[in-house]
């Protein structure tokens, strides 16, 4: 994301700035609130959460151009995000998106960021139901031709999953 | 607009708690940054906020943020919510000299 102010302009003010401390939201009287922000408990052993991870989201952006007959650029250009964001997407598949590419990829399939958040390699841990319907998504066809009517069903199948995911 | 769900400053930036603060600023980056993504996302910089009592202040005075009072009901009631509006970017992301 860009910053639209520069070291200038906050040595500028800073150097101003009373020593106030600037809390917004809600108190911050102990680590608790932070949980809200965070899936996992703090404290949980994650040596007892076991290892589930499949990174489709770069099948799931290639079928996407594939039902939506988009060229990289035209996917790109839809959802105003770089095409070489697009293209490192699907050559890469252990390569984190941007928040905004993912936020951006949601919106134009109508489903929450968090879902497809969790197909990303950054995902700690992915729900179950989520998991599963993600290991069946990676198992249907990858190349690039038009989408079978099964192959479709199966894109279908799975954005009503990410739909879900709450 | 962007709403600033949380903002906190770091122990070890406190003046309250520590003689010598590690970083002074922390909020200003971490707002220039709201306004920032405002307006990456086409939203004109708009931003919102509860404020904290003892930071109204610095939303008021330091940032320019405009003081719509305080909530009556809901998750944030009894804080006041702050707005910076769309005429106030560009005097907030004005270099002061």
């Amino acid at each position: 994301m860009k910053l639209h102010f520069t070291s200038e302009w906050l040595r500028s003010h800073i150097e101003n700035d009373p020593d106030i401390e600037c809390e917004a939201g809600i108190p911050l009287l102990g680590a608790e609130p932070l949980n809200q922000f965070v899936d996992a408990a703090p404290h949980a052993p994650q040596e007892d959460v076991p290892e589930q991870k499949t990174v489709v989201l770069y099948q799931l952006v290639r079928q996407l151009r594939r039902r939506d007959r988009l060229t990289r650029a035209k996917l790109a250009a839809k959802i105003r995000i770089d095409t070489q964001e697009i293209e490192t997407i699907e050559a890469q598949p252990e390569y984190v998106p941007k928040p905004r590419t993912v936020h951006q990829l949601a919106q134009y399939l109508g489903v929450p960021a968090k879902a497809v958040e969790q197909l990303t390699s950054a995902a700690h841990a992915q729900d179950n139901g989520l998991a599963e319907a993600a290991h069946r998504f990676a198992a249907s066809s990858d190349d690039l031709s038009r989408l079978t009517r099964a192959e479709k069903k199966h894109f279908d199948d799975f954005v009503k999953v990410l739909a879900a995911f709450g | 607009m962007v709403y600033v769900e949380f903002l906190a400053t770091a122990p070890w930036n406190r003046p309250r708690l520590v003689k010598e603060p590690t970083y002074k600023g922390a909020g200003r980056v971490l707002i220039g940054t709201a306004v920032s993504l405002s307006i990456e996302e086409e939203l004109r910089g708009r931003i919102g906020l509860h404020s904290l009592p003892g930071a109204e202040d610095f939303y008021r005075d330091a940032i320019g943020m405009a003081d719509l009072g305080v909530d009556k009901d809901g998750p944030h009631k009894g804080l006041r919510y702050f707005e910076l509006s769309e005429s106030q970017i560009s005097g907030f992301l004005t270099t002061q000299h």
